[in-house]
């Protein structure tokens, strides 16, 4: 299980070259999370500045306004989506889409800014190079679905839920406010935003899954 | 000393969706991260959760940002930066060359002691903690986490001790990182994360051997409920 951890400049895409990706590309061709991903494998590879132009249009209006839903003024959101996305262009190559699609990607970036903005905390997270990782028993990370068809499913996924279950889970990802806090400001029982959220979450499993029922 | 093993004791989805959505406190976030480095489980879970937040982002409608804006950061990208690949930090890429340098392989015996967010937090190491003395088998050292309105403690127990029957004013998490313990709940080793409600009363007793090092946060002072131990209230804030 060492092999997991052997993390590095070396590995991940950058070893690989480009050819891999684009083969991909043609099994599958004209989906937008696949066109995302290979607009981010051109801005890692080759620093492709039209690449990154174009995902700036496709992502940065989304960027501001997740921050404004959080309650950001237009002018300080607008300010820290450029901040967001010189992010982006700097970190590309460590996209990787096999653990995650660009929106997912790009949406961490972006909680985590707005974490360090709006509370001038940081948002502790795990480093996959760390020493006391402990790696994954079986299943090589290599042999994972790729992530970044998770988000196509899940888009209709999403839109099956119940409403009350949907809603929640925009309160949790939009609101700055945890189950509990949900619970609190909607008068709902503790319980019930619990059992919701479990149900959401257990209906949205399926989308992980290889095969989608 | 502590040989890999994986987590028995997980926190409830809900709690690690709010770590995913950025929406819990600052010292929870931390034990929480504090339990993902040890739990794979856990950490494919929340890589689920965040492609929720993805797909949620990308229905969001769209606002519009200047043309002044955008043209600023396009001319931003010269501005000394250097997005080659080779000379990024070692970035979260998945490992599968073997001629990886620069990053220790993890330790046969479990690796460090502190994963890196807590390693950032505790600075100097476990020795230049104040740490304060609870009780002759108990010491306790605070955590300056930014931003927290929760509080985070580094506990040691002494091999066997028992830390006197309590009950939380809050929610408390702790995070096992040497050592074990047993409560009501089970036996609690290194990786796990205990999650305890307010109503939860338990008694937790360190196991025999080694030190039991813990990673605690909690929202509120605990109350000792055992008959004789109110008097030791006014020392276990």
């Amino acid at each position: 299980m060492t092999a997991a951890l052997a993390y590095g400049p070396a590995s991940g895409l950058v070893g690989r070259g480009p050819h891999r990706q684009y083969r991909r590309m043609e099994r599958r061709p004209g989906e937008v999370g696949e066109e995302l991903a290979a607009l981010m494998e051109a801005v890692a590879l080759r620093h492709d500045r039209a690449a990154f132009a174009t995902l700036f249009d496709r992502l940065a209006p989304r960027v501001k306004s997740y921050l404004m839903r959080l309650g950001l003024d237009a002018a300080v959101a607008e300010e820290l989506t450029q901040e967001v996305m010189l992010i982006v262009w700097r970190r590309a190559a460590s996209f990787d889409r096999r653990l995650a699609g660009v929106g997912t990607w790009v949406f961490t970036i972006a909680r985590n800014k707005r974490i360090d903005a709006l509370r001038r905390g940081a948002h502790p997270e795990i480093e996959r190079d760390d020493p006391a990782l402990v790696p994954a028993p079986e299943a090589a990370p290599d042999e994972r679905t790729d992530a970044g068809q998770w988000e196509r499913r899940l888009a209709a996924a999403i839109a099956e839920l119940p409403q009350e279950q949907a809603s929640l889970l925009r309160q949790s990802f939009f609101d700055d406010r945890s189950h509990s806090e949900i619970a609190r400001s909607s008068g709902l029982p503790l319980g019930t935003v619990k059992s919701r959220l479990r149900l959401a979450m257990a209906r949205l499993r399926q989308a992980f899954k290889d095969e989608p029922r | 000393m502590t040989q890999i093993s994986l987590p028995t004791h997980h926190p409830a989805e809900e709690h690690l969706l709010d770590y995913a959505a950025g929406a819990i406190d600052p010292a929870a976030a931390l034990a929480t991260a504090t339990h993902l480095t040890f739990c794979p489980a856990c950490r494919d879970r929340v890589a689920e959760l965040e492609a929720i937040g993805g797909a949620l982002f990308d229905e969001l409608p769209p606002a519009p940002v200047s043309a002044g804006a955008r043209a600023a950061l396009l001319a931003r990208l010269d501005d000394g930066i250097d997005p080659r690949p080779e000379t990024r930090p070692a970035a979260p890429a998945v490992g599968r060359s073997p001629t990886d340098s620069g990053v220790p392989p993890a330790a046969p015996e479990g690796g460090p002691l502190l994963p890196r967010p807590l390693a950032a937090v505790v600075g100097g190491g476990l020795e230049t903690l104040p740490w304060r003395r609870v009780s002759w088998n108990v010491e306790e050292a605070a955590l300056p986490v930014a931003a927290a309105a929760m509080r985070a403690r580094l506990v040691r127990i002494k091999p066997g001790a028992a830390i006197p029957r309590h009950r939380h004013g809050g929610s408390e998490m702790v995070a096992v990182l040497a050592g074990g313990f047993v409560d009501a709940f089970g036996a609690h080793r290194r990786g796990d994360l205990a999650v305890h409600d307010e109503d939860s009363d338990h008694k937790p007793v360190a196991q025999a051997g080694e030190d039991c090092l813990c990673l605690v946060v909690d929202e509120a002072p605990v109350r000792l409920t055992g008959f004789f131990a109110r008097w030791l209230n006014p020392f276990l804030r």
